[in-house]
């Protein structure tokens, strides 16, 4: 049954398959009947980790590696001289099947070359899955790759029988695009994932669950006048931003924000996963996702952010992924990488996506066009703490959910405890030996907090001295400020030097 | 955080004017569950009572000691009583805690149910209560060791079409595990062994069951492994090496996210 040429097969198919970043199982329930085989958890599986420490959960081939298409950062593109070669459906389907029995993988991600045209290549797409699920009666987790410029039929067939689907946006501006991607459009890239968006939306709303991945900008919560009149500044230039407004004009069924009706002002139903019974048929249940690339283009974290953003808010995203740039066709248009890729960059991306999603920031607080990198010394949130000092301290006891998750330190689930621990505690205060219990990073928070109108040590609240004590972490707080303010003040201002320098070379805004 | 525990139920360090009583009892669920019969039953005072398992037992001059014999009838009533008496949420609490592998965790146990049968399924929000943050940590271990091994457990195909699995888990979560894999699988035939332990959990077309101190040599089972096996192993290690990137090789990541104690049966 499987013989050497599979063998050969999934190496090349595979090897072309890696640079796709996302291989994430998760978002959905399914229970398994009473036949066939697999289930899904919503958290998702991952069963093995690869040696550049990425997790393996889905077996992430592609169909075909042959590609009529010549983006300069593929190694697929046509002008390549690489072995080319495709799996048939009943390979594929029973490649899945052998790895799935043995738990190697939690499911199938399938990405593809375009062969003749895009629609010709989603159809052998379609059949493969279309086998997988029916024949072999396989409930696992399936991610399907949808190529750009697919036909809205084709997503339709596909959506009911995938978890996930994803079109990869690439780049965060037409321009890039046209210039590394020649063959693909933004209006292209966009439509199949808004059609996606709108039938998922229809299948949601069928099953009374809400759709909003994020809240609207209008429930965001606001901890100031000052942030106030920034969330003005992001809602309007959400509306005339251009970086999907191209898209906009020549698109007839582009929805406008009405959709906000269906949306749980509570944010109850925030990122709650589907569960299904078993045999029960959703329309893309764990949503989709898609991946930008980091580094190949002159793009800026600034448009990167506002991209991904946008994403969230308008096509209900589950995830964007960011794949920092490796030059593997040794392209001299493009950047050099043989010092390795830009880790730190993409770290920096992901943790200001993190921001987006979970902790309720807008892309104009963590990022200005003015200053449009990430800081590379501090993680964005720390960041934004600096540049808005004016907020803090945050006094622990009395702080509302969202403003505590402002704090540097405090994360989704310690502010959560906060707030628990706070209506649970029959007259007694929290301390913060408490808050260390609760899971709060104290390295990072106690020059932003107050706990019952007290810091923990004496803090000046000025840029340079939070600034020195943060770089200057060591794995506790520092101890040599708990000892005598006078002294550790001086020693600060040596520090404070280099720091000063970092100010005005404009590293730190 | 409810704080205001009362001194009755909250005996590690209350003086005392009896010497304590420490229940020396089986490490295994029934052994625990034995052993907290016996001090409830014994009326002597939860607060001067102690469970201790046998296991590595150091002993206090000033304590006096008593054997508890494992009887599964005991344990049986103390378990029916939590899922009847205070909720199911919290009986699946107690079981998940009766997995771990903690050697101090028979008494946080036995304080658990306690707390549970004066204040009811809340007492398992009681985070103040030092015995209970215990209790919360032995849970997140087990769900944490369950939820690895639910990806990194490798199935083999036996040569009469049985699909073999062995590891060697720290907590006793064989019972678990076969449940996922079974709702997973209802068309194959399971059999997870825990090699430490030495215990069996199977699944035929969906049912499960759990055998103890089989009978069986482990080793027996590499000579039962079907000839295709090795195809497929060579499948999967020409996967995971081609779907390395070279330029974004970090091998102290991989050991980090996959300890190699998870390894040795991959």
């Amino acid at each position: 049954m499987i013989t050497e040429d599979i063998m050969k097969k999934l190496n090349i198919l595979t090897a072309s398959a890696k640079y796709d970043v996302a291989c994430t199982s998760s978002g959905v329930t399914r229970q398994n009947g009473k036949s066939g085989m697999g289930n899904s958890i919503h958290a998702g599986i991952c069963h093995s980790f690869s040696s550049d420490g990425r997790c393996i959960s889905l077996l992430k081939v592609l169909y075909t590696n042959e590609c009529i298409y010549d983006c300069k950062y593929c190694i697929n593109r046509r002008s390549n001289d690489v072995e080319r070669t495709s799996f048939t459906p009943e390979e594929l389907a029973r490649l899945t099947i052998s790895f799935y029995k043995r738990n190697y993988i939690e499911g199938l991600f399938l990405s593809s070359g375009v062969t003749r045209s895009p629609d010709d290549t989603m159809e052998q797409i379609y059949q493969a899955i279309r086998l997988l699920r029916h024949r072999y009666e396989f409930h696992g987790y399936i991610h399907v790759k949808v190529i750009p410029g697919t036909d809205d039929a084709l997503i339709e067939k596909l959506g009911w029988l995938a978890d996930r689907m994803s079109v990869n946006m690439e780049l965060p501006t037409a321009d890039s695009l046209t210039s590394l991607a020649p063959h693909k459009t933004r209006s292209s890239i966009l439509t199949p994932m808004r059609s996606i968006q709108l039938k998922r939306n229809r299948d949601l709303d069928f099953h009374g669950d809400a759709f909003y991945n994020r809240l609207p900008a209008k429930n965001r919560p606001l901890i100031s006048e000052h942030t106030q009149k920034s969330f003005h500044l992001s809602e309007n230039t959400l509306k005339d931003n251009s970086y999907l407004s191209d898209y906009k004009k020549d698109n007839s069924y582009y929805v406008s924000d009405n959709i906000q009706g269906y949306t749980s002002s509570s944010g109850k139903n925030y990122y709650k996963p589907v569960t299904m019974k078993a045999g029960e048929k959703r329309f893309v249940p764990s949503g989709q996702s898609t991946q930008l690339i980091i580094g190949a283009s002159k793009d800026t974290d600034y448009e990167i952010i506002k991209v991904s953003e946008a994403l969230y808010d308008r096509f209900n995203l589950k995830r964007v992924f960011y794949s920092a740039f490796i030059n593997v066709n040794r392209d001299s248009n493009l950047p050099d990488t043989s010092n390795g890729p830009d880790l730190l960059r993409e770290h920096r991306l992901y943790q200001a996506d993190w921001l987006l999603r979970f902790y309720n920031f807008a892309a104009d607080e963590i990022i200005s066009a003015d200053h449009p990198s990430l800081n590379t010394l501090l993680d964005p949130k720390c960041n934004y703490a600096l540049n808005h000092l004016e907020l803090f301290p945050v006094e622990i006891m009395t702080a509302s959910y969202h403003t505590l998750l402002r704090v540097p330190g405090i994360g989704v689930t310690s502010a959560k405890r906060i707030v628990s621990a706070r209506s649970n505690l029959n007259g007694s205060k929290l301390s913060f030996n408490d808050l260390k219990k609760i899971g709060v990073v104290l390295k990072r928070a106690v020059y932003f907090i107050t706990c019952n109108g007290k810091s923990m040590i004496p803090l000046k609240i000025t840029q340079s001295f939070i600034l020195a004590n943060l770089l200057g972490l060591k794995d506790n707080i520092p101890g040599n400020l708990t000892m005598d303010q006078t002294y550790e003040q001086l020693s600060l201002f040596d520090v404070s030097d280099i720091v000063e320098e970092k100010l005005q070379a404009g590293i730190i805004r | 955080m409810k704080t205001d525990i009362s001194p009755q139920i909250c005996p590690i360090d209350y003086p005392t004017d009896k010497p304590r009583h420490v229940y020396v009892c089986e490490n295994s669920p029934e052994g625990i569950l034995s052993g907290v019969y016996d001090a409830w039953v014994s009326r002597y005072g939860h607060s001067h009572n102690y469970i201790q398992i046998a296991d590595n037992l150091e002993c206090n001059i000033f304590y006096e000691y008593i054997n508890v014999e494992t009887d599964y009838d005991k344990a049986v009533n103390i378990s029916t009583a939590v899922k009847h008496k205070i909720s199911y949420n919290f009986y699946e609490l107690l079981y998940t805690c009766l997995q771990s592998s903690d050697p101090d965790r028979a008494d946080d146990i036995y304080r658990l149910i306690i707390l549970g049968f004066a204040i009811g399924d809340s007492a398992r929000s009681c985070l103040a209560y030092p015995p209970i943050q215990r209790i919360m940590k032995l849970q997140k271990n087990v769900w944490n060791e369950t939820h690895h091994y639910m990806g990194f457990l490798r199935f083999e195909e036996l040569s009469n079409g049985y699909m073999f699995a062995r590891f060697r888990p720290q907590n006793d979560i064989c019972s678990t595990l076969i449940l996922h894999f079974a709702d997973r699988f209802p068309e194959e035939n399971i059999l997870i062994a825990d090699v430490g332990r030495r215990k069996i959990a199977l699944s035929k077309h969906g049912k499960t069951g759990l055998v103890s101190n089989p009978d069986i040599d482990f080793e027996h089972f590499d000579y039962l492994i079907s000839y295709s096996e090795k195809m497929f192993r060579d499948l999967w290690k020409t996967f995971t090496d081609s779907i390395a990137i070279k330029e974004r090789s970090n091998i102290k990541l991989q050991q980090q996210l996959m300890p190699l104690r998870f390894r040795e049966f991959m």
